[in-house]
């Protein structure tokens, strides 16, 4: 088990490495963020001297190294219009980034292993059908028309509950449901076909033969062996939903990264770009590792491939 | 030198003082106002005001600290931090001070704390630094005395630095350091500050030792809200007492509500304007360039794409700006006249291709559109291309290349507002840093400097007013309207929307019952 976690340990560090040298380059590829600082009055010298405040005049091989050195140590620089550290306004952000994802994934999960079983044991049934067309939509419907939807309707209309803003449990709901259809939708499906197919199994006849009660055979039996492909569903859909808060984010006024990396984006704030690639990569790699180890822990065979 | 007052600052400036005094002891004001959110588009980069002048950074600005001169809500310039002020040399004005503020910490406010604000922001990781490039030194002459030096003569100085310039506290600032004091800001201004969530809101309470009297809120909350339609239910739902930069898209939603309504400047701050390419060979005509202008429908453009929400324009200055001249109409919509012109012209065909940035310029697609198929309708053949915004302006400061990669027509905006001379003057000077269009006219040349020198307002308004003309007759621009400030407005307060785009809690009152 220790020799599987070092290994996973080391190719997550050099996913991290590549994942930071691609924004690094593709950074400078994109922009110069001095050429949307100049203002009338500035000489030719000033933008120069600008130019070498952020370490942008030297050759970008010797900015990349310089910015691994201090990157090791935990230093992404400041960033070019804030002032403030890179890594420390990206940290700052995370934790309502990690909120919102979290509470859209467990909320998604829980109602889809209801939703899900409803309609692999009611198979072919009106609600199953139902069930079904409603994922459909889940899955189509655009994020953002949703978002502006359910503020129209339950804010602005119905007043049951905040349009925008951060800091209650209240001001959590909207969004998640925003950003929670799609996966609710596309989990939804996954736990109905694997049921589906675990049902049919041997061993669930066996099982009910023997005199379970049903609700035991899905819990203990069904689930508990659709478990791995759920837990892979959910952690690639989680690094998704890091990426993809961003419109949800937007909409809802949340304080998160996504929205922090929009801006860091269009301002070519390059410091926060590189800070905010390198925990994204860093909770998706940490995500996928838990994934495995979970791998593990329902499934014994695993361990010892 | 005869010592000289600009403007007729000194008689005013003991009634702003008794308005401002006057307002003691209405404490019960403070409980009608309760605490105003106002939700904006954008957060800041910092609260430090040295570094940053930008008109959503003073919203929250105007609150902490004070300017040291203010504009009221015609444009006119007002005493604040400085009583009063006199040009003593060519380049050197000495301002006097307020005696007897203190900063929200209880350091008095001094001419050190003045000279500071300028270092600071004439330092390289400032934003303000651009705007401050006219001045070369301050100066302390005394605790309440400062000699601010300017590179030559500048005659609209003051308008420059009113409603930017204020003052950091000094030994409060060098204990914190510059990046500290950007997240925990100390003024000397009417509330002070208690927290920032970044992306999320900025929270301020009133300072009750503010010397300009109570302040009327008890409380102001910088709600960042980014998307307009968002924005538009936050205040429609009670949630915010005013919401900045509303989409005109979201104006009908308010005409049948009870809590909330619109409220609309008269002139936009972020004009829209095209310039045209003038060392290419097309635009050497000037009927070519009169023709461009006489075939674009600038009030059918407002009226579709800002619903009305906008101004057509007919030269360079808009209208809240020294430089406006109202006697110069916008232009005429003439394609029968435009398509005469470029017969006279012996143009047939020609071929543009118009440029715009995605972003800096709202619904660049449907604007160019609509311009393409303007000017399609004369006899121009015309392509459109259409660019992110960075890319873009990178192609405009190609300057080493004469902005080979600018289409030949460019559609973009400038920041106007009073004071923003300094603007036009870098777009159309031959030596401005921003002519991307590489408009060189003597004329127009002399008639900025005779501004620059002329400190008695009516020479400047002359030469000011000549210049316009002289653009207007030249047609270097594609003159096309200014967008109007559309703001939500709570109907639990009584509020305008300025000519200058600022919120000044001090404006608000409780609603007319």
């Amino acid at each position: 088990m220790s020799w599987f976690i070092l290994r996973r340990t080391l190719s997550a560090g050099v996913v991290i490495f590549g994942v930071v040298t691609v924004i690094f380059v593709l950074s400078r590829l994109i922009g110069d963020p001095i050429a949307l600082m100049i203002q009338p009055g500035m000489t030719v010298a000033d933008i120069e001297e600008l130019r070498a405040l952020w370490n942008l005049d030297a050759p970008i091989p010797e900015q990349f190294i310089r910015f691994l050195g201090s990157a090791l140590t935990g230093d992404f620089g400041l960033s070019i219009w804030q002032g403030q550290p890179a890594l420390g306004l990206v940290l700052e952000s995370l934790p309502a980034t990690l909120l919102l994802t979290s509470a859209a994934l467990l909320g998604a999960l829980l109602l889809a292993l209801v939703l899900g079983s409803l309609a692999a044991i009611k198979r072919d049934s009106m609600l199953d059908r139902t069930l079904m067309s409603l994922t459909l939509f889940g899955q189509s419907v655009p994020n953002f028309w949703l978002a502006l939807m359910l503020v129209l309707v339950v804010s602005v209309h119905f007043h049951l509950l905040p349009p925008a803003g951060y800091g209650t449990g209240s001001h959590l709901v909207l969004p998640a449901i925003a950003l929670g259809l799609f996966p609710l939708a596309r989990l939804t499906r996954l736990v109905r076909a694997e049921l589906l197919d675990v049902l049919s199994q041997d061993y669930i006849r066996t099982a009910r033969s023997k005199g379970i009660a049903p609700w035991l055979i899905l819990v203990r039996h069904c689930l508990r062996n659709i478990a791995i492909s759920l837990v892979t569903v959910i952690a690639v859909d989680f690094g998704t939903l890091m990426g993809g808060a961003v419109v949800t984010e937007t909409i809802f006024a949340w304080p998160g990264m996504g929205r922090l990396m929009i801006d860091a984006i269009s301002h070519r704030d390059f410091p926060i770009m590189q800070a905010g690639a390198f925990v994204v990569a860093l909770v998706v790699v940490l995500t996928s590792l838990i994934a495995d180890i979970t791998y593990a822990i329902i499934n014994p065979r695993i361990r010892y491939a | 030198m005869k010592a000289h007052h600009a403007y007729s600052l000194l008689k005013s400036a003991p009634l702003v003082a008794s308005l401002m005094m006057g307002s003691v002891g209405t404490s019960a004001l403070a409980a009608e106002l309760g605490t105003i959110t106002i939700a904006t588009q954008l957060d800041l980069l910092t609260l430090n005001s040295s570094k940053n002048v930008t008109g959503w950074h003073r919203w929250v600005y105007r609150n902490i600290y004070d300017p040291l001169i203010t504009l009221d809500e015609n444009n006119e310039i007002k005493p604040a931090l400085a009583t009063s002020w006199e040009r003593i040399a060519d380049n050197t004005w000495r301002f006097k001070l307020r005696e007897g503020i203190k900063f929200q910490n209880g350091e008095p406010f001094t001419a050190e704390a003045v000279k500071l604000w300028i270092d600071e922001g004439k330092k390289a990781d400032s934003q303000a630094r651009g705007s401050l490039a006219l001045i070369t030194e301050a100066k302390v002459v005394d605790d309440h005395t400062l000699d601010i030096v300017t590179d030559g003569p500048v005659a609209y100085f003051i308008d420059t630095i009113a409603d930017r310039m204020s003052a950091l506290p000094p030994a409060y600032y060098k204990q914190v350091g510059a990046q500290e004091f950007g997240l925990k800001p100390v003024g000397t201004g009417p509330y002070k500050f208690v927290s920032w969530r970044r992306g999320d809101r900025i929270v301020l309470e009133s300072n009750p030792e503010y010397w300009g009297g109570a302040p009327k809120a008890d409380g102001v909350v910088f709600w960042v809200v980014p998307d307009a339609s968002a924005r538009a239910a936050a205040v429609l739902n009670g949630e915010a007492t005013l919401g900045t930069a509303i989409a005109p898209l979201e104006a009908p939603r308010f005409e049948s509500s009870a809590t909330a309504r619109i409220s609309a400047s008269e002139g936009g701050n972020r004009p829209i304007w095209g310039g045209m390419m003038m060392n290419r060979p097309i635009f050497q005509d000037r009927r070519v360039r009169e023709a461009v202008n006489l075939a674009v429908n600038r009030q059918a453009i407002v009226d579709r794409l800002l619903r009305g929400y906008g101004k057509p324009m007919g030269q360079l200055c808009a209208t809240s700006m020294y430089c406006y001249d109202p006697a110069i109409g916008p232009m005429p919509y003439d394609p029968a006249k435009a398509k005469s012109l470029l017969q006279e012209a012996g143009v047939k065909d020609m071929s543009i291709t118009l440029h715009a940035p995605q972003g800096p310029v709202a619904q660049a697609n449907e604007l160019t559109q609509i311009i393409a198929a303007n000017l399609k309708q004369v006899g121009f053949n015309v392509s459109i291309r259409i660019d992110e915004a960075s890319q873009f302006s990178a192609k405009l400061y190609d300057f080493d290349n004469k902005g080979k990669d600018v289409g030949d027509l460019f559609i973009y905006f400038y920041q106007g507002g009073p004071g923003s001379e300094t603007t036009i003057r870098s777009l159309t000077n031959s030596k401005g840093n921003w002519n991307w269009q590489y408009y060189h006219d003597a004329q127009v040349d002399a008639h900025w400097d005779q501004a620059q020198k002329s400190f008695d307002q009516g020479p400047r308004q002359e030469a000011l007013q000549k210049l316009s003309a002289k653009v207007r007759a030249d047609v270097p621009w594609l003159f096309l309207y200014e967008p109007l400030s559309v703001w939500a407005v709570s109907n639990k307060i009584a509020w305008k929307a300025r000519a200058d785009d600022q919120i000044i809690i001090q404006d608000m009152g409780p609603a007319e019952k």
